[in-house]
């Protein structure tokens, strides 16, 4: 099933999700999903050859993910709702925001949306001011097929901070998807934390779209630490004036892996602000590609679109692609680019063992300190800690198989 | 007591002009316990040397040996030659994001003990706020990033708590002066001099005299065009400091360029 079905029949949706999903309106989605799958084209991720990986798998009548950590406290407003649970008729904003056109315009995510067997409704009201984050740690059971879909809407002149934590089980294959809307309302400041962990027996399609209106700021870190082959598609919509969005993005890849990551913002409102950052590591025999997507639409004066894309590469064997790709329809506009694949910094290295610091420590520290403009910018502690330590953790294993080939 | 040789060094660099030679058969011993100065002009090849013993991969030696303790390291890594004694306070020591200084300092602390007997936390910060006082050093120093927007004095102060937290045998100060008001080099000094002491050897490289007045040297040396042409007392870098470089070269009939000399009395490069 490498390149996946040619077409999804209705019936067999209706037949599979219609009993179980609450809502006639999220079955009438998923047919529409269907109806697009077999002509709507594949998402574009640029110099990353993933058509024959497995993420067409069949996926299981029940939700094949798990949270350990239970869902957060519903306090102050908050709601947090079971996708498949919900009468979503009843909730007009989740029936205004999820399944946007801009969302399900590809055939990988018309496939997940078709099948979408876990995911939740997540919505933070106007006014919701709380200094605690919102932290969701989300598991994917091992060869259950996960089809997961989180809708995020966060209510206008909002403050929150929201911590989404991926990891799987370890044990039997899985093709798996993840798609999370996040919509940020009017004035809202939104600081959004996504990390991304899977051990290598999950190859996923992992797609998270966000849109920001008017005056509002997404202050976004992600980090990107699966051990599979994965695509990850990070997009942005700056769609009301003076909206902007701050994206910061952190990738490790080794073993043999693949990882193409796809990281865009589109400038459509005036005066709207558009910031990426990538940084990533290669080890071993992996590949990583970086494709920083600014695109400032027509209408949008006065906007300011800037990329930056760096790869490091540590091995011999390693691939590393970054390629900064503008794309510009408007004149009164500010854009710019920064871009490189290189190798660890040799003077750093220098000053470090200048210390005594043996060579592995130091390659791992001027790493640390290369990702470093990324991972302070993780709202918490916790999250931040745990990024270093899962990045130490795969550098000492990098390290030892380099030494080995030696 | 440790010894430190340097014998017949000719070095060679790779840069941007091309292939230099740069130290042309220097010749230097010293022991712990003792406190030298290298003074020269510029371009005589004093950071050469000093980045040489260190171990910094863009030096070539062509010829000669460096010796610690008996035993060539010509081979070993510039981590090696650390972990045995050798500390370069750099003149442009690299900044590293991500990583504090204090978390820095302790894994330099830790790479020279076993496993078994790596340094407390506590045993760490107590010594680190007693270096930290002799360098008039807030606190908030050790937790920021490795030398990341420290102002030009700030590094030269962390290059010495360095120093002063590692406790080498041997240090060399690659123009710890340069760039510090008077105020930061009495500071500095002051860190130097607190390792003075019989299990401590310095090498401290300069241009000026001044630096000299607050760590009074035992010899100093003048280098000139990749050698050492004369050696002294600390009332030789007096004696400069009157005279200058150009006086020093003609009393000793040297047939050597100095780039700093006025160009009326600049004798043809040969």
């Amino acid at each position: 099933m490498a390149f996946g079905p040619k077409t999804l029949a209705k019936q067999a949706i209706q037949d599979q999700f219609g009993p179980r999903d609450h809502s006639a309106w999220l079955t009438a989605q998923r047919l529409a999903a269907a109806k697009i799958y077999g002509t709507a084209p594949w998402p574009d991720f640029p110099k990353v050859q993933f058509h024959a990986w497995p993420l067409f798998g069949a996926p299981a009548a029940d939700a094949g993910i798990r949270y350990p950590d239970g869902l957060p406290d519903q306090k102050d407003g908050l709601l947090i709702t079971p996708l498949l649970d919900a009468a979503i008729d009843q909730m007009p904003w989740a029936t205004q925001y999820l399944f946007q056109e801009a969302t399900v315009k590809d055939r990988l995510t018309a496939f997940h949306v078709a099948q979408i067997n876990s995911g939740l409704l997540i919505h933070v009201p106007d006014h919701f001011h709380q200094a605690d984050p919102i932290v969701l740690n989300t598991e994917l059971l091992a060869g259950r097929t996960a089809h997961h879909h989180v809708l995020v809407v966060v209510g206008e002149d909002a403050q929150v901070t929201i911590v989404d934590r991926y990891t799987g089980e370890v044990g039997a294959k899985s093709g798996d998807s993840v798609v999370t809307e996040l919509v940020v309302g009017a004035g809202s400041r939104v600081n959004y934390a996504n990390v991304d962990a899977f051990d290598d027996n999950i190859t996923a399609f992992i797609r998270r779209q966000a849109t920001v209106a008017q005056d509002g700021v997404l202050n976004w870190t992600g980090g990107v630490l699966n051990d599979g082959n994965v695509l990850v598609d990070t997009s942005t919509d700056l769609v009301g004036t003076g909206a902007e969005a701050d994206v910061k993005m952190v990738a490790l890849a080794s073993g043999k892996q693949i990882q193409g990551m796809n990281t865009r913002i589109t400038n459509i409102g005036r005066q709207t602000t558009a910031n990426i950052l990538q940084h990533g590591v290669i080890l071993e025999n992996a590949t990583l590609v970086f494709n920083g997507i600014g695109h400032i639409v027509k209408g949008a004066r006065g906007a300011d679109a800037q990329q930056e894309n760096r790869v490091l590469m540590l091995s011999r064997t390693a691939h590393g692609d970054a390629n900064p790709i503008l794309l510009i329809d408007e004149n009164d506009v500010k854009a710019g680019h920064a871009a490189s694949v290189g190798r660890v910094d040799e003077s750093q290295m220098y000053y470090l063992m200048s210390r005594g610091l043996s060579r592995d420590l130091a390659q791992r520290l001027v790493i640390r300190g290369f990702l470093g403009a990324v991972l302070t910018a993780i709202p918490l502690p916790a999250v931040q800690k745990d990024l270093i330590d899962t990045i130490e953790r795969k550098l000492i294993h990098g390290q030892a198989v380099a030494h080995a080939q030696e | 007591m440790d010894t430190l040789e340097v014998k017949d060094l000719h070095v060679a660099v790779d840069d941007e002009d091309g292939h230099q030679v740069i130290l042309k058969g220097l010749n230097l011993t010293m022991h712990t316990g003792e406190i030298h100065a290298i003074m020269g002009p510029n371009g005589t090849g004093k950071s050469t040397l000093s980045e040489t013993i260190m171990g910094n991969p863009k030096y070539h030696v062509t010829q000669g040996d460096i010796l610690l303790n008996g035993e060539s390291i010509l081979d070993w890594p510039v981590d090696k030659r650390a972990r045995h004694g050798l500390f370069l306070a750099m003149q442009y020591p690299a900044e590293i994001a991500g990583v504090t200084n204090a978390e820095f300092m302790r894994a330099a602390i830790n790479a020279r003990r076993d496993d078994d007997h790596q340094i407390g936390v506590r045993e760490f910060i107590q010594k680190l706020d007693d270096k930290m006082a002799i360098l008039d050093m807030s606190e908030e120093m050790a937790e920021r990033y490795l030398n990341q927007g420290f102002s030009g004095g700030e590094k030269k102060r962390n290059e010495i708590l360095q120093l002063l937290m590692i406790e080498p045998p041997f240090a060399i100060l690659d123009e710890i002066d340069s760039g510090l008001d008077i105020d930061a080099l009495k500071v500095v000094s002051k860190g130097v001099n607190a390792m003075r002491g019989d299990n401590f050897g310095a090498l401290i490289i300069t241009h000026y005299q001044r630096l000299l007045n607050y760590i009074v040297p035992d010899v100093v040396h003048v280098m000139m065009d990749g050698r050492i042409v004369k050696s002294g007392n600390a009332d030789l870098a007096k004696t400069l400091e009157k005279e200058g470089y150009v006086g020093l070269r003609d009393d000793l009939g040297l047939d050597v360029p100095l780039t700093d000399e006025p160009a009326a009395d600049k004798k043809e490069a040969h």
